[in-house]
């Protein structure tokens, strides 16, 4: 549950698509500013499409809602397209669900998913 | 039951966007969030196991590592430093108390027109998932006690 062991890692999947591995806690202590700038680098991809592995994230609370949302909204400004690939966990879903931002994303169930058209 | 943290104080990570680093060590308070997270996850899980125990819903589970991820976030960045922190179960549920170095009562971030969508939502989201909340100040800073129903 420690919030400081925060992995994220970039890989290049199928198609150019850009898939961001994220494990660990996100929140105010284990620099969801990587994260963040993760995003932004990925929203100038020439797929126009990335990928967000949510599978290894344990929990996570405002400070990680507002990487995303920074991801979003930096991908919103180059007309590429945000995935959130799950199955994520109890405590992640809750928060979108508490913070009414289910539909502020695209979800898909698994890495995998998002490769299918 | 209460349980109090034991551990020195340590200020959000600086790379999140400017989180002051912590005050002087003071003891009996978890040193971040994941620390404060894992003492209510810890008297969560103990309840859960008592004989007779009501099972403890996921979501009431998540709502509660929420509610003090956020309450313990607030009082390093915006609070002076964490001051003071327990957890406690009773009739009611989970009573948090969570004490910063700060008087100043917390505020919700107002989404105007064109402005900035990105923040704002933790303290809503504390709001949303208490039954009961409040906040007292004191000399020197303040408590904030919330409720959530189990």
């Amino acid at each position: 549950m420690a919030g400081s062991d925060l992995r994220v890692v970039t890989e290049t999947g199928p198609g150019g698509v850009v898939v961001i591995r994220v494990h660990g806690g996100l929140d105010g202590w284990s620099g969801c500013s990587e994260l963040s700038d993760a995003l932004v680098v990925a929203a100038g991809n020439s797929a126009g499409r990335t990928v967000v592995d949510l599978s290894g994230v344990g929990f996570a609370d405002s400070a990680g809602l507002h990487a995303l949302l920074r991801g979003l909204r930096a991908h919103g400004e180059t007309g590429a397209l945000l995935m959130l690939a799950g199955p994520l966990s109890a405590g992640v879903h809750r928060l979108f669900e508490v913070t009414g931002t289910l539909g502020a994303f695209r979800f898909v169930k698994d890495v995998e998913a998002a490769f299918t058209p | 039951m209460t349980v109090d943290g034991d551990h020195p104080v340590d200020g959000p990570g600086g790379a999140v966007g400017g989180g002051p680093p912590g005050p002087s060590a003071v003891p009996h308070v978890p040193r971040n969030a994941a620390a404060a997270r894992a003492v209510v996850a810890g008297l969560l899980d103990a309840r859960s196991k008592e004989p007779g125990a009501a099972h403890l819903a996921d979501t009431t589970l998540a709502d509660a590592l929420l509610v003090t991820s956020e309450l313990v976030t607030n009082a390093f960045r915006h609070g002076g430093g964490l001051t003071g922190f327990t957890a406690e179960v009773s009739a009611e549920g989970l009573l948090l108390t969570v004490s910063d170095a700060s008087r100043e009562v917390p505020s919700v971030t107002v989404h105007g027109p064109g402005s900035d969508l990105v923040g704002g939502y933790g303290w809503p989201l504390v709001h949303r998932l208490s039954s009961r909340l409040t906040v007292t100040p004191y000399p020197g800073g303040k408590r904030i006690a919330v409720l959530i129903v189990l």
